[in-house]
């Protein structure tokens, strides 16, 4: 009955059994992910990028009827780009603080850390939000309504660079989530005050000249500028630097390791 | 082999810090099936979750020579919002192994049928620790890490677990428990854990003997 050796755990590994090791780690929790959010009933994993396309064709409509202003740029691509860039804010952060509650008896198996749950739930989450905003640009272009991407890998690159600092976000709320109760309580108030960081509301461009150089000091302003000038091309009066937006994310990523790191498996605390 | 050196944990409590853990060592050799008696708050599952890398220890060494089950109990090593199948293709994933052996196996040694196809969270505390302990046993270890001795389950059930054991001479087994006449039966070595230490004995009657005075 027993499966036997076919099955043997080895004990020791080397770094790039490791590194495999915590690839297949990360690929089960994500699909793990799929299965619990989404379950196998009705639309199933549809909802993975359902849900966000749902809120952010909501606003599409809203902003429509109110008649934003938003000079040469469409109002449904203005909506396109700024919510889909709002959710992976909001997404990655609310989820990702949470990732560890959810998934505490897995952290029983030693290969399974709190960094790979904290990974592969942002990942998770800025994946739903990519494939919402792929899918709702090729059917806006399909209704009309839009025109694809004036700088294909422009707007890629803009994305990920913003995914990049939506996963470190996300996990550095794990950690802040896990070490005070303090982070639940004020969480959404704080995720409101941020919105105006996250660059989706209005251009750099549109702002009086005294306040502009302080809203460039948000890194996700920077990303959704050059995301709406991948998008929109030049005529859209983008500001942004890619070094910053870099090197931002450079320093992020390094706390966020460091931080992941002084999670203790078992309390969530030190 | 594995081997834990001058092993020491204290976790702060009200007014200072309580050290759960005083210098201890202990030594497994492959398939010695070792029992550590304790009463409750002894610090049997701390020991047994350092050993288990899901805490970390103030100090000392710790050298796993073996490849080790993670902690088996009541709880943890699965997630309650998947269903008994959802966890085992889990944990094929994680371990890198084929998934239909393993569901096989799991199906007959639990007897848990269609309840495998329900949330693990639905479960009662005795189906979990049916499904954790089948699962352990169909990856093959070096080393068992059990909590709380054998008590998944019911006696018909117990039996089993204690047959699939014997079978496996070659895996070592680190129980923590109260002193049971189940494990004094199953395992060769005894120690007991108290105020912090770790006292070894001569013989499982020693140790049992030390435990009830």
């Amino acid at each position: 009955m027993n499966p036997g050796s076919t099955l043997r755990i080895p004990a020791k590994q080397s770094f790039w059994i490791s590194l495999k090791i915590q690839g297949r780690v990360i690929k089960a929790l994500f699909l793990r992910e799929m299965i619990s959010h989404f379950g196998r009933h009705n639309i199933g994993f549809l909802w993975m990028f359902a849900e966000p396309m749902m809120v952010t064709i909501g606003i599409m409509i809203l902003w429509a009827l109110v008649g934003h202003e938003h000079g040469v740029m469409p109002s449904a691509g203005f909506a396109l780009t700024g919510y889909s860039a709002i959710l992976g804010w909001r997404n990655c952060v609310n989820k990702t603080s949470v990732a560890l509650t959810a998934n505490k008896g897995l952290l029983f198996h030693r290969n399974v850390t709190v960094l790979d749950l904290a990974l592969s739930r942002s990942i998770f989450e800025f994946s739903s939000v990519s494939t919402s905003f792929l899918f709702l640009s090729i059917v806006l272009f399909g209704l009309n309504i839009l025109v694809p991407p004036v700088y294909p890998l422009k707007t890629i690159c803009a994305w990920l660079l913003l995914g990049w600092f939506y996963i470190c976000a996300g996990i550095i709320a794990l950690y802040l989530a896990e070490k005070s109760e303090l982070f639940h309580r004020i969480s959404h108030v704080l995720m409101y005050l941020t919105l105006p960081l996250t660059g989706a509301f209005a251009m750099v461009s549109w702002l009086p000249k005294k306040l502009q150089p302080t809203y460039l000091l948000s890194p996700m302003v920077n990303g959704v500028e050059m995301l709406r000038e991948g998008y929109f091309g030049e005529i859209v009066k983008a500001q942004y630097s890619i070094s910053f937006i870099i090197t931002c994310n450079i320093i992020l990523t390094a706390v966020a390791l460091f931080l992941v790191s002084q999670v203790n498996k078992f309390t969530g605390s030190e | 082999m594995l081997q834990i050196e001058r092993l020491t944990k204290s976790y702060p409590i009200k007014g200072g810090t309580l050290r759960v853990l005083n210098d201890i060592n202990l030594n497994i050799e492959p398939g010695e099936k070792v029992a550590i008696l304790g009463r409750n708050g002894a610090g049997k599952s701390t020991l047994i979750r350092i050993i288990g890398d899901l805490e970390t220890p103030d100090s000392g060494n710790i050298t796993r020579g073996m490849s080790i089950s993670w902690p088996l109990g009541y709880s943890g090593g699965m997630q309650g919002s998947l269903t008994g199948y959802d966890n085992i293709a889990f944990l094929c994933r994680v371990y890198g192994v084929d998934q239909s052996p393993v569901a096989d196996y799991v199906r007959s040694f639990t007897e848990l049928g269609r309840f495998l196809k329900e949330p693990v969270k639905t479960y009662s505390a005795g189906m979990k620790g049916r499904l954790n302990f089948a699962l352990s046993m169909a990856f093959d270890f070096d080393c068992l890490l059990i909590d709380e001795g054998l008590t998944a389950g019911d006696s018909r059930f117990a039996d089993r677990c204690h047959q699939a054991l014997e079978a496996k001479k070659d895996c070592a087994i680190l129980m923590v428990a109260h002193a049971q006449e189940s494990i004094r039966q199953f395992c060769q070595k005894a120690y007991v854990l108290e105020a912090g230490s770790l006292l070894s004995f001569n013989s499982m009657d020693d140790a049992y003997h030390h435990y009830n005075a």
